[in-house]
């Protein structure tokens, strides 16, 4: 592949290995439990999975984003969701720390972080309003040098196994509708008192994200906690919630190869009338092709996107591109995947189907497609691409 | 400081091996890894490094792809790494291999002990950790299961077919271990990044003067591919299902 190189391709071995011999043995508990998969994400962080943007000094890799979407491809072949919390803890909410955090809050939040000691969650979505943070009601109050914050936010990642939530949240007035202004981000430390953890939800897909939803009552903050400037959040959430919709991307690639790589076997190896399924029925060589052809394109979508993202471009219509056709292409494998295998595809224990429901989840799952295709579409108008 | 090296093979990957319809082997678009068995040896020399605190280095033979194996060996533990750079490793043969290692290993000069493992994960032929003894005029344990160092004796458990044996011997030596004696760690993410700082040392095939062509020649290589009956012993109660499959099975001289 053109994007390889020596080094990527031992970061892409190592995460192979840490599929094969760590994660693939707990799939389907994980899938069946849908508890979250702590040892699993423990162990992305000893292996430098969860720093791999994040700068040396924070005890990251300083690497590239390439690098990060390998490593994200590969594990979402076997376990897609391993890689939604991974981007939650370091792209949403180690993003904000780096771009907007002060040395302390660094050394803090984003050095443990980047070896997984903690674990982060990114609070933004509000039951009313869903990413729109026009509407949003969670507001934080000065309380002499104190802040005070109320609200609560829904299908929020990483929820009751965080260490520490980093919240978006209004301070302004009102927030301005054009520059998303008035918005500002606090850390919430789990055991801030007034801070409640939902349960979590039961999903179609992602099971084992740890999502559900968090409320704020009149939970005190020092005002150490307040990351970035005051009211001037929204610009570093758009690049750091970017970066998690380009995520979307490769995460889409190991959901489609995942279910794809099923899928040839299977016509390979079931046999009827004598014949493997593949040789003989042109409509099962055509199924596979659509969806080799399919992957292949989403490929080269991904990391041309990434190459310019490493280049310092910041993707914001690419990168939303990126998590609606990461989405269109996983859902659309995976779907054809289970076809292939007919009957046995709706049985769980094949392990086929939990593809297409984590596809499904990919369209909505941190911002619908739609809402993303709105985004795209102002971006062209105002022809920003 | 003492010297410990790690013995290892670059192997095509058995993953990307197809056997075409008339058996014979397809390695079109394969790629090559570190053999799994020697992933052991390793980390049995970084272990081995640790216990005669000395330094772990790596070495190995291929063609010049193989030199993609030295950040890999490199990230695993080893300090240093050693290449015999020669396409003839395409076609060595158990002399061949162990020769040129033989001479490289006194290339560098002082070593304490030599760690293979048993055989490797392509061929498995378990020459090398034996002839390389008969090179180096050093002492071999085969099929190491487990080992301890105290000073310079080194006491290794052997798993044989039937029983375990307990040997002893005084370094400098060789020993090849057996895949269960540790579970190499993966190692991380930033151990690769330093793997390019180290040091990496590469031997062109003038540079060791030792004859590399072999004397064994493979002539052809054709896949085994085992051809199912498919027997399925369905009729009657299960005791006649049991006692028609016995029938069969002595039939076909299995039992």
């Amino acid at each position: 592949m053109w994007y390889m190189n020596e080094e990527r391709e031992l970061m892409r071995n190592i995460a192979r290995e840490f599929v094969e011999q760590e994660v693939k043995p707990q799939v389907m508990e994980i899938e069946r439990t849908g508890e979250f998969p702590l040892e699993l994400f423990k162990r992305a962080g000893e292996l430098g999975f969860l720093g791999v943007t994040i700068p040396e000094e924070y005890g990251g890799l300083g690497g590239d984003h390439t690098t990060l979407a390998i490593i994200l491809e590969e594990i979402a072949k076997s376990m897609p969701v391993l890689t939604v919390a991974m981007g939650a803890h370091s792209l949403l909410s180690g993003g904000l720390i780096s771009m907007l955090g002060t040395p302390e809050q660094k050394q803090k939040y984003l050095l443990p972080a980047a070896s997984g000691e903690i674990i982060l969650a990114c609070a933004s979505t509000e039951g009313v309003g869903g990413s729109n943070q026009v509407e949003y009601t969670t507001r934080a109050v000065a309380d002499g040098e104190d802040w005070i914050l109320n609200g609560s936010k829904v299908l929020i990642s990483n929820i009751g196994v965080a260490d520490a939530y980093v919240v978006l949240t209004v301070t302004g007035e009102k927030v301005d509708p054009a520059t998303r202004s008035g918005m500002s981000v606090f850390i919430v430390d789990k055991d801030t008192p007034g801070l409640e953890v939902g349960k979590h939800e039961e999903k179609l897909g992602w099971h084992g994200s740890a999502t559900g939803s968090v409320s704020f009552k009149n939970c005190r903050l020092p005002k150490e906690n307040l990351v970035g400037p005051l009211h001037g959040a929204m610009q570093a959430m758009f690049v750091s919630s970017t970066d998690e919709f380009l995520s979307c991307g490769p995460v889409g690639l190991g959901i489609a190869e995942g279910a794809y790589e099923m899928a040839l076997n299977y016509s390979l190896e079931r046999i009827q009338g004598g014949q493997n399924m593949f040789d003989r029925f042109q409509v099962t060589r055509h199924k596979l092709v659509k969806m080799f052809t399919e992957i292949e394109t989403l490929r080269a979508l991904v990391y041309s996107t990434y190459a310019n993202r490493d280049e310092g471009d910041l993707c914001l219509a690419h990168g939303r591109m990126l998590k609606v056709k990461g989405a269109e292409v996983s859902e659309y494998v995976a779907r054809e995947a289970i076809q292939l295998f007919g009957g046995v595809g709706t049985v769980v224990d094949t392990g086929v189907e939990r593809f297409w429901r984590d596809g499904k989840v990919l369209a909505i799952g941190g911002a619908s497609v739609e809402a993303l295709n709105d985004h795209i579409a102002m971006m062209i108008r105002n022809k920003m691409v | 400081m003492a010297r410990i090296v790690a013995c290892y093979k670059w192997v095509i990957d058995e993953s990307d091996i197809k056997v075409n319809p008339d058996l014979s082997i397809n390695l079109q678009n394969s790629k090559g890894k570190i053999s799994d068995y020697d992933k052991n040896a390793i980390e049995a020399a970084v272990n081995a490094a640790e216990l005669l605190e000395g330094k772990p280095v790596g070495l190995t033979f291929g063609n010049s792809k193989c030199k993609a194996s030295l950040k890999d060996a490199l990230s695993r533990g080893l300090e240093e790494a050693y290449f015999i750079n020669s396409e003839k490793a395409d076609k060595a043969d158990g002399r061949v291999t162990a020769a040129a290692l033989a001479t490289a290993i006194q290339e560098m000069g002082e070593v304490d002990l030599v760690v293979c493992a048993e055989g490797a994960s392509d061929t498995y032929a378990r020459q090398t950790a034996p002839r390389l003894g008969a090179c180096l005029d050093l002492p071999v344990i085969s099929s190491v299961n487990s080992f301890t160092i105290e000073g310079k004796t080194l006491t290794a458990i052997r798993k044989l077919d039937d029983c375990l044996e307990t040997v002893k011997v005084e370094l400098p030596a060789i020993i090849a271990v057996l895949p269960e004696i540790n579970h190499p760690p993966i190692p991380g993410l930033k151990a690769v990044m330093n793997a390019g700082k180290k040091k990496m040392v590469e031997f062109a095939e003038a540079d060791l003067k030792v004859d590399l062509n072999p004397k064994n020649q493979v002539l052809d290589l054709q896949a085994y591919v085992m051809e199912r009956k498919n027997i399925v012993f369905a009729d009657g109660e299960l005791t006649e299902q049991v006692k028609n499959l016995v029938i069969a099975l002595k039939k076909e001289g299995v039992i």
